[in-house]
């Protein structure tokens, strides 16, 4: 059959997921903490139908020859870091990261998760947890009638509780970076798991050598341009008709050549 | 058979490898970097066309050529003679990821290898850190800088420089090696944004002083309204051949019944 028919349809499938990663971007557009994320494309298979430099008479050769490409696919999707805009929330365990680096996160098996969402609470216990429930790692014990809760932008904790002149530090918070944190697989509820791709998780406090710092009673929220993504929106949309469009001449074609024999 | 069926066919199938081209460079409409493809089609050497003397066919045969006259000469059939690559800039998309890069030239390519030190050429300039610390496409090739690959370790912040040079922390790690080619209509392409060069693109000649925009993506040269146009001559192209093929095999039905009357 006419390659053209399948090659409009890898066109179709590829923008059918740039559109499903859009979609997801704009539904998170206001998820605290979120990465947007973009589709990679690249061009499939070329098929050689006569080598470029292939030998002509008169002794020159072909300058280009004949090489057809079969379409497009979905090579990747890469989580954009860039920074996301600020809110200032003035809740004392909202904590924004000022760069590129994520909390501990201590699922309900036990494993450890990573995420970048800052907005902390506390629960019956006084533990700091995020808002499923998950504790944080190392856990920060709030206690009960403590007060004033300060987070220094290094990631010390300090509570005044009654009785005191002074406030105490009751823990330390910690980050994780990744050589490729693109490579870590979102696993949903704002948090990542370490993959082969990501590499191994490096722990440090706040402010070390390559560590971002931290800010108490701000919330970065997505990094989600609407534009961006209304645009990506059309540009999806337009692809995806004109493959439809080579889908239907490829159609024709074959009908005609079905019409030859009458 | 009828000249003019072969004709036809000919010509169907130059207008199908058109279509072919165009449903690629379609589906490829979103590929970040993606070069279209244009078909160039010729028609066969012209060939002389004689009509035999029928009062030089009687008694005694005389040698060939006495027996005809020249009536002309025509072309009989048409091919996809080959496909070059376009090399028309692509339009610029905005990202500000601090890894996107595109080329100021029109005629630069970026360099990449595989494991084994294959290299190839590409426009598309999405790169990521991976596990390794290495500068990488989303398909893991490598980005050649200095000749080599590009290393940037556990790095926390890289980025390019207008100039090509990647900066990790703060320190100028390598020079991005951007090459052009004599002939960048001619190189092969591999599928997956990547060229390769032929006998006939030349060797890769590096650039001195290469000009990259960062934050900025380049998407493909691929031009809707034209490849549009073409699948609309393509198809009627295809079925006015058709006409032709059907117009011949009337003509020799014709010839076939009113031979075979009484």
């Amino acid at each position: 059959m006419i390659r053209s028919l399948w090659t409009g349809a890898t066109g179709m499938i590829a923008q059918q997921t740039n559109l499903d990663v859009t979609s997801n971007n704009l539904a998170n557009v206001n998820t605290v903490g979120f990465k947007k994320v973009k589709t990679n494309f690249a061009d499939l298979l070329y098929q050689i139908n006569r080598e470029p430099g292939a030998p002509v008479e008169g002794g020159t050769t072909v300058p280009t020859g004949i090489q057809v490409g079969l379409g497009a696919r979905v090579t990747g999707t890469s989580r954009i870091t860039t920074p996301g805009s600020y809110e200032i929330t003035d809740a004392p365990l909202d904590i924004a990261i000022e760069g590129n680096a994520y909390f501990q996160v201590v699922l309900p098996n036990g494993d450890i998760a990573y995420s970048a969402n800052g907005e902390w609470q506390r629960d019956g216990d006084g533990q700091v947890v995020t808002s499923d429930g998950y504790l944080l790692e190392p856990a920060i014990v709030i206690p009960e009638d403590g007060t004033d809760i300060t987070i220094s932008s290094t990631g010390q904790v300090y509570v005044t509780q009654p009785g005191d002149d002074e406030p105490q530090e009751i823990g330390q918070i910690e980050l994780v970076r990744f050589v490729n944190p693109a490579g870590l697989r979102a696993i949903g509820r704002n948090l990542f798991r370490e993959t082969a791709a990501s590499g191994d998780p490096q722990v440090g406090n706040p402010g070390d050598d390559g560590f971002p710092t931290l800010q108490q009673g701000i919330l970065e929220r997505s990094n989600v341009q609407v534009v961006e993504e209304m645009v990506n929106l059309i540009v999806a949309q337009r692809a995806y008709e004109a493959n439809s469009k080579t889908i239907q001449t490829a159609d024709r074609l074959l009908e005609v050549a079905n019409g030859l024999k009458r | 058979m009828h000249k003019g069926i072969y004709a036809g066919v000919s010509a169907m199938m130059v207008q199908q490898g058109a279509t072919d081209c165009a449903a690629n460079n379609l589906a490829n409409v979103d590929t970040a970097g993606f070069r279209a493809r244009k078909p160039i089609t010729k028609s066969f050497p012209e060939v002389l066309m004689e009509r035999v003397d029928p009062a030089k066919g009687q008694g005694e045969i005389p040698p060939w050529p006495w027996r005809s006259h020249p009536i002309g000469s025509a072309s009989m059939n048409q091919v996809l003679s080959e496909t070059y690559m376009s090399t028309d800039e692509g339009s610029l998309q905005v990202t500000d990821s601090p890894l996107d890069v595109a080329l100021n030239d029109g005629n630069g390519f970026f360099v990449l290898q595989d494991g084994e030190g294959n290299q190839f050429y590409s426009r598309s300039g999405h790169f990521l850190v991976n596990e390794g610390g290495q500068l990488v496409n989303p398909d893991g090739y490598l980005l050649v800088g200095d000749g080599g690959p590009i290393e940037v370790g556990e790095a926390a912040a890289v980025s390019f420089t207008d100039d090509g040079q990647i900066i990790a922390d703060g320190v100028a790690v390598a020079q991005m090696d951007i090459v052009g080619f004599d002939s960048p209509t001619a190189l092969r392409q591999m599928g997956k944004n990547l060229l390769a060069e032929t006998e006939d693109s030349g060797a890769p000649v590096p650039f001195e002083a290469p000009q990259v925009a960062v934050g900025v993506l380049e998407r493909s040269n691929v031009n809707v309204v034209e490849e549009m146009v073409r699948l609309i001559e393509a198809q009627r192209a295809y079925e006015a051949a058709s006409k032709g093929i059907q117009t011949s095999d009337d003509m020799t039905g014709q010839l076939i019944t009113s031979l075979a009357k009484p």
